[in-house]
Order: structure tokens, then sequence, then C-alpha cells
């Protein structure tokens, strides 16, 4: 943007104002003189004020002038005399205007008469005349000098050179021209075109104009040399680049100005001296940085370029550099264009009838996708009249389900985009598939002006694919019903995972899997879809959907129309009305009986191909399978479940039977042993009373009554202890279990009475336990151990701490008769012996409360025996040692 | 049938036959008229607190020593023990029990209701004979009793 003048003088205000700043001091002091002249106007001769006036402006810088009437100079200081270059004698009385530029003469005369017919002040611009002939500008300002009288004498006035902000100015002006003149050249050169040779020629034109040359040359770069493309009134031949100034502004790429180009060393030719040129200035032209070429002025005088001139020249290459190289470089493409066309026109035909003969189909369309061109093959293979498909929009004959996805791949393919498999329709309604390559055609401006397309006929393949993409989706409803078979799933899940997958494979409007339960009149959904919900399983009655025997039929049933059906069951009567036409339903059989059905139903009357017949069938015989296994499975899963119920039930029947079993036992045995008592009593008496009176045999009877009786008595209080173990609860103390052993010992030293016996209690330790039940285990293995050594002449039985699962217990070894291993699991039942009533006496409870107080401890019991050696029972007592 | 007033042993014991087995150890320390049966845990209390038919013997001594089977119809053991603990007169009469089956659990109520002993009694007849006898030699002949309430100190 080039500034105007007016934005320049805007610039000085700094200098107005100091200057403005002047004249107001200025003007206060005379109004202070004129005021002090006032007040001495009896006592002071004039002379004698305009000495002191004079002293007083000695030292101003501004000039400060008076003159009378006849513009006469009565007074100047110092400061004007170094402004005109006088001394003061050559000022003094002579008349004012002849030191003012003639110019400026009128305008100040002018000036005078106003002031004099009492107009108020204005400043005033003029130019002086120095001695030395130089032009300084002033800014003045006067006012009236009048006597005592009020009768106007003279002027004073304050004179400012202004001659830097003038000259500034006056730059800035011719700046400002300079610029508006290049704004115009480049606005002549655009509206010129892109002919380079008329664009030169404004250029050329205009430098004239500019720089007052007579000549004008434009010169291109090529290689070392500057060609001459524009010659305006000079003669210019080729020059090198490192002998001409053309060459040095290339070269260099800064103007080069030559005021004389005699005897200048850059010029090493004499081109232009004959032809009378002393003043060359010469501009290199730029695009992007590179020199393209040169302009070049000429003048016939020495220094016939000012300053301004170069600067002007600059400022042109700058600007129509990139003009040129435009225009040039829209010459080489409009040149390669023609040529171009040319060859098209040529190839034209050849294309033609190239794409005429084409296997595929081709067509052409504009921006917007809509067509311009089909080759017949197009128009074959979507069944058109040739010439049909013009005007039309390609996406029109896509299919309604690739339309969507292809319609901007067409319309505005990339650049190389891959190639599509789309699906068209044919105008007979068939498809046809198509590998669809399209490419833009790109416009001059680089922009897109239409789509370039080929279509190859895919179909056959396409459908092959299909063929086996729907077998493999086949296999896979297959191996994924296997799956759910062995995954043991619930046919709901085994249903609703195989209309998942058919529903992919038969395009439908609902789908649903149907058991029968003829017994009950009624069907159950197990899965089902409609219009892409999920329908609510749950039960139908038979009616609503067939006659029963129709539902038993074991072949597939077809309803190609459902508008062709006289009155349809309620079930269809519903599909019906949702606008189901159509409807396919295939039995699930299982041993040659239907259990249920699959119903798939559309919304086009024979909405199902044979192929779809086939598929459904093929799903139907192993989710037939699949139902079934997961109705035996829930079936069985309902039968265990039953099972374990009544299981449970006998259990806690059992336990609260042995409860009360254990309680009449206690009750029993102790009701029992009284009269035993009284048995074992009286037998006793009548022994003892009668003794010697008694027949032997009737002795012997009443001794075996006695032992019979006794025996029962021991039994019985075993019997009480076993069930009062069973009954008690286990109260856990810490236990030393050594003192516990060494108590029951103690006890049984009287039943060992005059025989060989060796206890050898070991440390046993302290562990949590009931010590009376353990007394009661432990009193019941050692009074074992006693009995079955009986035999030996020596009796040794060891009571020895042991550990077993991180339970503590005791661990009593005998060196008895021992018992075969076989035996071992029969020791601990109740009433369980291994020896006859005559070999060891007992009753078989022992063991059995040993095993009972194992138990309630949570601990183990149990026995090893290596034969006749001996045996080890072992006891533990569900806890660690404490 | 009623008891005699004066007694040296109270046997409490509702089976006869029971009785009849006690009374032959027993008999042999003490003379057969000096020892009483009471049928049942009522005919106790009414003859030892002299009442009801035995009103006539308030104030009258007091055996030597109860013999009272923990079994009882109606009035169990613990409860006579209670009574007659629970009475001044007869706080400190010795009272044994006999028990065939004997319960820890009942052994120890027997203590707590205030008896002096408790003994189970063997199957075999003559150890339940030896025992009867240890127990009324020790009661009958050796220990000392307080005839009723003796202010003491």
């Amino acid at each position: 943007m080039v500034p105007t003048l007016p934005d320049y003088l805007r610039q000085i205000p700094p200098t107005t104002l100091a200057f403005a700043g002047a004249v107001l001091a200025l003007v206060l002091l005379l109004a202070w003189i004129l005021e002090w002249r006032r007040r001495r106007r009896a006592q002071r001769a004039e002379a004698a004020a305009l000495g002191q006036l004079r002293t007083i402006t000695a030292t101003m810088r501004e000039g400060v002038i008076a003159y009378d009437m006849d513009l006469r100079l009565t007074l100047v200081n110092p400061a004007f005399e170094r402004l005109t270059g006088h001394p003061e004698e050559d000022l003094r009385d002579q008349e004012f205007l002849q030191y003012v530029h003639p110019d400026d003469r009128p305008a100040l005369v002018a000036e005078w008469e106003r002031l004099a017919q009492g107009e108020s002040l204005r400043d005033q611009e003029y130019r002086v005349v120095t001695r030395g002939g130089q032009i300084r500008w002033c800014a003045s300002t006067w006012s009236p000098v009048r006597d005592e009288t009020g009768r106007q004498v003279g002027y004073l006035g304050a004179e400012f050179d202004i001659t830097e902000r003038k000259l500034a100015e006056d730059e800035m002006r011719q700046d400002t021209e300079l610029f508006q003149a290049v704004i115009e050249v480049q606005q002549a050169v655009a509206s010129a075109g892109l002919d380079s040779g008329t664009v030169m020629r404004v250029i050329a034109e205009r430098s004239r104009g500019l720089t007052g040359a007579t000549g004008v040359v434009i010169e291109t770069l090529e290689g070392d040399e500057l060609v001459p493309v524009l010659r305006l009134g000079v003669e210019s031949p080729p020059l090198k680049l490192n002998e001409s100034l053309s060459g040095a502004a290339a070269r260099t790429g800064e103007l080069q100005r030559a005021d004389d180009i005699e005897g200048d060393p850059r010029i090493g030719h004499r081109a232009y001296h004959d032809q009378g040129i002393r003043a060359i200035l010469a501009v290199p032209l730029r695009h992007d940085q590179q020199v393209l070429g040169v302009l070049k002025v000429l003048s016939p005088t020495a220094g016939g370029f000012t300053d301004r001139h170069a600067k002007a020249l600059r400022l042109l290459g700058g600007l129509v550099g990139a003009s040129l190289e435009h225009a040039a470089s829209f010459e080489a493409r409009q040149a390669r264009l023609e040529r171009r066309t040319e060859a098209l026109q040529e190839s034209e035909q050849r294309f033609k009838h190239l794409v005429d003969a084409a296997q595929e189909g081709i067509w052409v369309s504009d921006e917007r996708g809509v067509i311009t061109y089909v080759n017949p093959r197009m128009s074959e293979l979507l069944g058109y009249q040739n010439g049909s498909l013009v005007g039309r929009p390609i996406a029109d004959f896509l299919d309604a389900t690739a339309r969507a996805g292809a319609q901007r791949a067409l319309a505005r393919p990339g650049n190389g985009a891959e190639a599509l498999d789309l699906r068209f329709r044919r105008q007979d309604g068939a498809e046809l598939w198509g590998l669809v390559s399209a490419s833009p055609i790109p416009g001059r401006d680089g922009g897109m002006v239409g789509t370039v397309g080929m279509v190859t006929d895919i179909t056959e393949r396409k459908r092959t694919e299909e063929r086996l993409r729907r077998s493999a989706d086949r296999l896979t409803v297959l191996h994924d019903m296997d799956q759910a078979i062995l995954g043991a799933r619930s046919p709901a899940e085994v249903g609703r995972a195989t209309l998942g997958r058919m529903r992919r494979m038969v395009p439908c409007h609902r789908c649903s899997v149907l058991l029968f339960d003829f017994a009950r009149s009624q069907a159950q959904l197990i899965a089902g879809y409609s219009a892409g919900t999920t329908l609510p399983a749950g039960p139908i009655p038979i009616e609503r959907l067939s006659p029963g025997d129709v539902l038993r039929r074991t072949s597939i049933r077809v309803i190609d129309d459902l508008a062709a059906v006289e009155s349809p069951a309620p079930l269809l009567k519903e599909l019906r009305d949702e606008g189901v036409r159509s409807v396919l339903s295939v039995p699930l059989l299982v041993d040659g009986e239907a259990i249920g059905e699959i119903n798939l139903a559309s919304t086009t009357p024979r909405g199902f191909t044979a192929e779809h017949r086939d598929i459904a069938m093929e799903i139907a015989a192993p989710l037939a399978i699949a139902v079934q296994q997961a109705r035996l499975r829930e079936e069985l899963t309902r039968q265990t479940g039953e099972l374990e119920r009544r299981l449970a039930e006998r259990g806690a029947t059992l336990r609260a039977l042995t409860a009360e079993l254990e309680t009449m036992v206690y009750a029993v045995s102790h009701d029992l042993r009284e009269p035993l008592r009284h048995i074992c009593g009286f037998t006793q008496l009548l022994l003892d009373d009668g003794g010697p009176a008694l027949d032997p045999a009737v002795q012997h009877y009443a001794g075996r009554i006695r032992d019979g009786a006794n025996r029962m008595s021991g039994l019985v209080d075993d019997l009480v202890s076993l069930a009062r173990v069973a009954r008690q609860d286990v109260l856990r103390r810490p236990v030393d279990l050594t003192s516990l052993a060494e108590d029951v010992v103690s006890r049984l030293e009287p039943q060992a009475e005059g025989r060989a016996v060796e206890w050898r209690v070991q440390p046993l330790g302290a562990v949590e336990c009931d010590r009376e039940l353990v007394g009661l285990a432990l009193q019941s293995l050692l009074s074992n151990a006693l009995k079955f050594t009986r035999p030996r002449d020596r009796t040794v039985i060891t009571i020895r701490p042991v550990q077993h699962e991180g339970q503590a217990g005791i661990a009593v070894q005998d060196n008895g008769i021992g018992f075969k291993m076989a035996y071992a699991g029969k020791l601990f039942g109740v009433f369980q012996r291994l020896h006859r009533p005559d070999e060891f006496e007992g009753n078989g409870v022992g063991l059995a409360l040993v095993q009972r107080v194992a138990q309630k401890h949570g601990g183990r019991v149990w026995a090893e025996s290596n034969g006749d050696t001996g045996a080890t029972f072992y006891l533990t007592l569900g806890a660690p040692p404490s | 049938m009623s008891l005699p007033d004066e007694l040296d042993l109270l046997i409490v014991e509702h089976d006869p036959l029971e009785a009849e087995l006690l009374l032959k150890p027993m008999g042999e320390l003490t003379n057969a008229d000096r020892i009483g049966v009471a049928r049942d845990g009522e005919e106790a209390l009414d003859w030892l607190l002299g009442r009801g038919r035995y009103r006539h013997r308030l104030g009258a001594a007091l055996p030597r020593l109860v013999l009272l089977e923990l079994k009882l119809p109606r009035l169990d053991a613990v409860e006579i023990l209670r009574t007659l603990r629970a009475n001044p007169r007869t706080a400190t009469v010795p009272v044994v029990v006999l028990t065939s089956a004997a319960e820890p659990r009942e052994v120890a109520q027997c203590y707590q209701a205030g008896a002096n002993s408790c003994i189970r009694k063997p199957v075999d007849f003559r150890e339940f004979a030896e025992a009867v006898r240890t127990t009324g030699d020790y009661w009958l002949r050796l220990n000392r009793t307080v005839q009723g309430a003796v202010p003491v100190g």
C-alpha cells in the first residue's frame, strides 16, 4: 500500500508543533514588549525601543524582523542573518521582498494587504533566496506594529527555517507519485493479460515514461548471455554476462547504474556508444529469488538518471518479474496444451474404437456423478438401450444396499483408488456384480471435472463366492450346534444361537423355534426374532398355530403366499396383518416324531428359495437333537435334584431317628440294669444261703444264671457308656494325657492281678480334648490290650504319643495275639467281634466307643497288626498338641 | 402298713426286690425292726418331717441314716433332698443316695441338693453286699449325728 501525500504530512507534526510553540512564545513576548512600550511612551524614543528589542532578539533561534510600511527592513536578528546568508548591514533598510523567491512574492503581498485591512493573523510559507543563490523555506508569522497614536507603522515578523521539513515533504510526495506510477504499471501489466509480448511492451513504455529514458531494453537470461526480447528506441545485441552492465545486474541481483558509460569498467562492449547513449540503468527481473532477465533504460545524457529514476526502476523490476514469469509459464503451458489437443484429437478416434470394443463397461460422468458417456458394453451389462443411461446419475444403477457406500467413492474417487466390488441392479431387476475402478478427471484448475469408470462383470465369480460363503456358514452353524450339544446348553440357548446364524443365511422378517407339548395342547416358543427384535419366550396354545395333525407332520411346509390362504390359523392371520406373505415351517424330528418346528416368515411372496429350504432343513436336524438332548439333560438334572432332596430329607430323618434311638438305648439300658442286678442278687443269695443243701446240678444252673446275668449287665453298662458318648457334647479343655493314661492304668491294675504286666507310659504331652470321653476311650483301648495279651507269659503294653495329619493322639501297643489286617475294618463296629466268647470275653462295644470318641473329636482311630506279634491302636483327637 | 415310730435306718425304695436285696446286708448290722422301708418320697417325707399320717412323729427322733434310691416315682431323690435340707429339723440328717447307672450330671445334682454321699450299686451281688455293709457300718456305727436343730456358738 502506498501512502498518500496527506498521510506523509500528518507524520510531520513534531516540527509543526515546535514551530507553533515558538510563534506562541514570540507573540507573548511581543505583547509584553508592547505593554512595556506603552508604559514608557513619554520617556523613550522608538529607536531606543528597537535597540532594546535587538538585544532581546539577538539570542533567539528564530529569525526576527521588523519592517516599515514600505516593507523596508528596520530590524533583523542574527538568526535571520544566518537564514538569508546576508549580514545585517546588507539587509537593513532593504526591501524585504527582494530576498523572497519571485514566485512567492505575490502571495506575500496579498497577505500584507489582508493584514492592512485588519484581517486576523495567518501563517505564511515562502522561499528565501540566500546570498549564495540557494532556496530556503521560511514559515512566518507577522503582526502589525503601531505607534502611540495607534497608527500602524510597520510589521514585526518571526521567521522560521523549515527548509529541511520542506525537502522531506517534497521527497515524500515524489515517492508517493512514484509508487502510484508503479501501481499503475502493475495494473497495466495485469490488464495486458497473459501474453508476454504485451506485458513487456507495457513495462517498457512505462519505464520510459517514469525515467525519461530514450531507450528501453528487456533481456532474458539464457545461459551466459542476455538476449534482448524487446527493444524500444535503441538497438541492442545479445550481451555477455561478464562484459555488460545488464550482466552485472543479473549476476549481482542488484540494480546497476552508469551515469556515464564512457570508461565504465563494467561495460566491455561498444554497442551503445555509437548510438550516443551516455547513461544506463539496469535492474534484474526476478521471480522467486531467481533472475529471469534484465530491464534496462538508456539516456543520451550523462547523469540523465537520478536516484529517483533508479528507485522507480528497482520497484518496477521487482513487480514485473513475477508478471513476466506468469506470462511466460502460461505460454509454455498453452503451447503444451495445444500440442496435446492435437494429439488427443488424433487419438480420440483410436480410443473410441478401443472403448467401443472393450469387454469392460466404461462410463464417464461429470462432477455430480451424472453419466455423460457410456460404451455399448456398459449399456449391455446393465440391460439398457444404448444411450439411455446418459444423463442419469451412475448411483441410480447401483443396488440399494450398495448405494450408500459407493456413491461417494464413485462421484469423487481418489487417485489410485482401489477397485470396488459393487452390486448393480439391471433393468430387468437381476443383480450384476461389477468390479469397479473409477478415476477422477482432473480439470485445468487442478480440481475434478468428472469421473471415468470401468466395470468388469464378476457376477459369476460373486455367485460362486456367495455359494462358498453360505456353505461355510452352514458348516459353521452345524459345528456351533454340535458345540451347543456338547456344551450342554439349554434348549432356549441352542435355539437362539441357531436362529442367530440362520437369520444371516436366510433373509426373513420373522423366525422362531417352537417346541410342542401335545399333551398340554400348547407350544413353547423358546427363541424368536421379529423385525430385528427378540420375541418373548412363552407358551402358545396349539390351536393358534395349526391343527395338531398338521404340526405332527414330518415334512417341510411352505406357504408361498399367505394372502391366498383361505381362513388361516389365528397366528398366521396375525402374521398376515403384520405384512407377512410367505412362511416356511420345518419340523424338528426326533425318532420320526415332530417335537417342534422352526418357522420363518418373509414379507415377500415366495420369499424362500430352494436353497433356503435346504438350509432350514439342514439346521433343523441337529437342532432337534440338541433340543432333545437338552430336554433329557434338564430332566436328568431335575431328577438328580429330586433325588438329592429326598436323600437330604432321609438324612435328616435318619439323624433324628439315631438321636432318638440313642436316647432310648440309654433309657432302656438303665432300666434293664435293675432287673439284671436283681437276678444276679437273688441267684447269689440262693447260692450263698441254700448252698450246701442244694443239689450240685441246681448249684451249677444257679451259677450259670448268675454268670449270664453278669455278662448281660456288663453289656448294658457298655451300651450306656456308648449312648452317653453319642449324646454328650465334647467339652474341650487342655488335658494332660500322661496323667490321664496313668489314672486309667491304675484303674485297670486289679484286672491284671496275678499277671506279669509291664505298663510303659511314655510322656504323652497335653492336648485340648474332653477328659472324660478320652478317658473312656483309653480305658477301652487299654483293657483290650490287657485282654488280648492274656496268653502271653509276659505282657508289655506301651502307651506313646503319636501325631497324624497335624493332630495329636495316643498309640497303644501290645504284644498280644494281634489280628489279621484283613479284619481291620471290622474292629470298630458295634457288636463286631473277632473272637469267640470262650476265647476272649467281650461284647464288641468297646472299640465302637473308641471310634465314637475319635469321631466326636474330629479325629481318627485305626489299628495295625502284623499277625500274632501284637497290635497297635492309634487314636487322634482332632487338635494339635498344646 | 405304716412305719414304726423309731428307726436307725430309713430306706426309700419303691422296688420291693431292691429293698429286699438291701435289707439282706443291712440286717447284719442292726435289728430288722430298726430298719424301715418307705415306698415312695411322699411317705418318706411324711415320716421324717412328722406330717400327714405320721403327724404324731412331729419332733420325734430321726434315723441315723436315710438310704435314698435315686430314681423314684413322683418325687425323685433330688426333690426329697431339697425338702429335707430346707427344713431346719432335717437339715443335717445323713442321706446317702444309691444309683444304678451313675450319670455324672445326676450325681452332681444330688450333692448340690445336700446328699452326704452317692453310691453306685454294683451288678455283682457280692460286691453290692460288700458296698452296702461298708456304708451301713460307717453311718450306723461310726458316724455321730445331731438330732434336730442345735444352736451352734
